[in-house]
């Protein structure tokens, strides 16, 4: 019994915590302009991250070491060091636009501006990553994550043309009146959002974090399996209730107000309610996992303690990294830089930096002497190799595409 | 929108000059740009305001709305300003300057509206939005061609 309520609690707070700023606003902003005709990036991306996060997290229940403690050790330190710079580039940026996020889900219910609210959010993280326990930080914001399902609701109340959105989802189906090269830009901004490098070096270091060995890969392969494409699917609902709401009106989605108001028409003030929830844990949660990420990624280049099942006194240049890296993303939202614009930049950023993501992790994953008899198979190796090429072309395309499209405009 | 802003001052500090004059097509397809965008706006703050009619969003989330709305159409139709028109499109960039004009000013009546909480305006304001978005729309069809007068006689 103990083992189901596990089994379920983690299904149910991967779905909770898949969706993070970058999929609220990039699924939002497709959904409106490009309906569901990207809708098997989505799916492509969902499949991607859970083949690599299944590698990360059997490493980390097999070796008992994080992927990118492993990775220095096996591919020496300069690869290593690119690894860290262009991972710590972007996570760090998507730590910046998820606080900002938080900020503007609270700018939503109280009308004071973001700029305002940015300090005492960012208190509040460096907070829950100092003092919150790191199953109750993942298990609280994960299942009030769970509110985003209210998408899934809206968009069935909406009463959208099912056989409408389900074409364009099926044949990839772009509007004529869109031209290709926003549509590609899209694509890669969708696929870059769905990978976000931080999502593996979480779900690896939570491993170690609580203490997974191999007994525990069955329970972590359902959590992935499961959870991941079920969160997937509210990246669509998120996508279809903006494509019935502001599609035929031929509006463009630029702010999370507008994110909101499919849920406003479909459900009214509960329903939105729910969805502004929803906003906080996702962007709170997600903030708390890239902020710990960057904690991760530096002290485990470097070989410090880290982690937060130790004392922070154990760790303390870890915990010194989560305050730097948290005053970081203060004084850059100090500026009033606008964070759905950050978040735009950081999923096309992204995609760049997802080959050296994600190679290293299928090089540690088929090494024999980490992994023993649980190395890579065939099919991990298989979709593992499709998904680097599909990654490459993503990361090749990403900046000529935002240069020549002007981010999609 | 913003990126759009962020993108055109980039253009602007590497060019480091007073705006040159764009080519025809290249003004053309700023000016279809910023009208979409202010567009958009109008269509927001028009769903916005449906939905307070029907009591279904609080007050606090259709005012950052409305002024999110207000200041991103704004910020469009003040970048196209800056953008010198073609000598064969003035008399459209004309049209396009005063109708971005007649919008945003109609974003600014119904954010003051809002803000007083005046819900006795919000119909007349949904019924010159729906004018003003058609006007819109109408407009960035036409201007995907060249103006009539540049085809010849």
């Amino acid at each position: 019994m103990k083992k189901l309520f596990s089994v379920a609690l983690g299904i149910l707070t991967a779905i909770g915590g898949f969706v993070d700023i970058g999929d609220l606003v990039t699924n939002a902003q497709v959904g409106a302009r490009l309906g569901w005709s990207l809708g098997l990036v989505v799916i492509v991306g969902v499949l991607g991250i859970c083949v690599f996060a299944e590698m990360s997290g059997r490493v980390a229940a097999v070796s008992r070491r994080a992927t990118f403690d492993l990775v220095r050790e096996r591919l020496g330190p300069r690869v290593g060091l690119a690894n860290l710079v262009a991972s710590m580039a972007v996570t760090l940026l998507t730590f910046v636009a998820e606080i900002g996020g938080v900020a503007l889900a609270l700018q939503l219910v109280s009308s004071v501006s973001y700029v305002l609210l940015v300090p005492f959010v960012a208190v509040v993280v460096w907070l829950i990553l100092w003092k919150a326990r790191f199953s109750i930080m993942e298990n609280v914001l994960g299942l009030v994550g769970l509110s985003l399902v209210v998408y899934i609701v809206a968009l069935v109340q909406l009463h959208p043309d099912w056989g409408h959105l389900t074409m364009q989802l099926a044949t990839v189906d772009k509007p004529a009146d869109e031209s290709w090269s926003v549509w590609a830009y899209y694509a890669v901004a969708l696929f870059g959002a769905a990978l976000t490098p931080y999502e593996v070096f979480f779900f690896s270091s939570g491993g170690v974090e609580e203490k997974w060995s191999v007994e525990d890969i069955t329970t972590m392969r359902l959590n992935v399996f499961l959870g991941f494409p079920l969160g997937g699917l509210l990246s669509l609902a998120i996508a279809g209730s903006t494509a019935v709401v502001f599609g035929p009106l031929d509006a463009s989605v630029d702010t999370l107000g507008q994110v909101g108001l499919p849920v406003a028409v479909a459900l009214g003030k509960i329903g939105l309610a729910i969805a502004i929830l929803g906003f906080v844990a996702a962007t709170l949660g997600a903030a708390c996992e890239t902020g710990l990420s960057t904690g991760y990624s530096i002290a485990q280049y470097f070989g410090w303690q880290w982690g937060k099942y130790v004392r922070p006194r154990e760790a303390a240049r870890f915990h010194t990294v989560l305050l730097l890296v948290t005053v970081l993303a203060l004084a850059v939202l100090a500026t009033g830089v606008d964070p759905i614009l950050v978040t735009e930049v950081s999923v096309v950023f992204s995609a760049v930096a997802l080959p050296l993501t994600y190679f290293p992790i299928l090089v540690v994953a088929n090494d024999p002497d980490y992994m023993g008899t649980h190395v890579n198979g065939r099919l991990a190796n298989g979709l593992g190799m499709v998904y680097l090429a599909i990654i490459g072309v993503a990361a090749v395309a990403a900046i000529p595409l935002m240069i020549w499209t002007r981010m999609g405009a | 929108m913003r990126r759009r802003l962020v993108a055109a001052a980039v253009v602007l500090t590497l060019t480091a000059c007073a705006p040159g004059t764009p080519d025809e097509d290249s003004w053309r397809g700023d000016a279809t740009r910023a009208v979409g965008d202010v567009a958009s706006a109008v269509q927001t703050v028009r769903v916005g305001l449906d939905l307070a009619r029907r009591d279904r969003v609080p007050h606090a989330y259709l005012q950052t709305v409305v002024v999110e709305a207000e200041t991103n159409g704004g910020m469009s139709a003040q970048t196209l300003s800056a953008v010198q028109p073609p000598r064969v499109e003035r008399r459209r960039a004309s049209d396009v300057s005063d109708l971005l004009q007649q919008a945003t000013d109609l974003l600014t009546a119904t954010r003051i509206a809002v803000v007083d909480g005046d819900e006795a305006a919000y119909a007349d304001l949904r019924r010159r939005l729906a004018e003003v978005a058609d006007e819109l729309s109408t407009l960035e069809d036409a201007l995907t061609h060249p103006p009539a007068e540049a085809a010849g006689p």
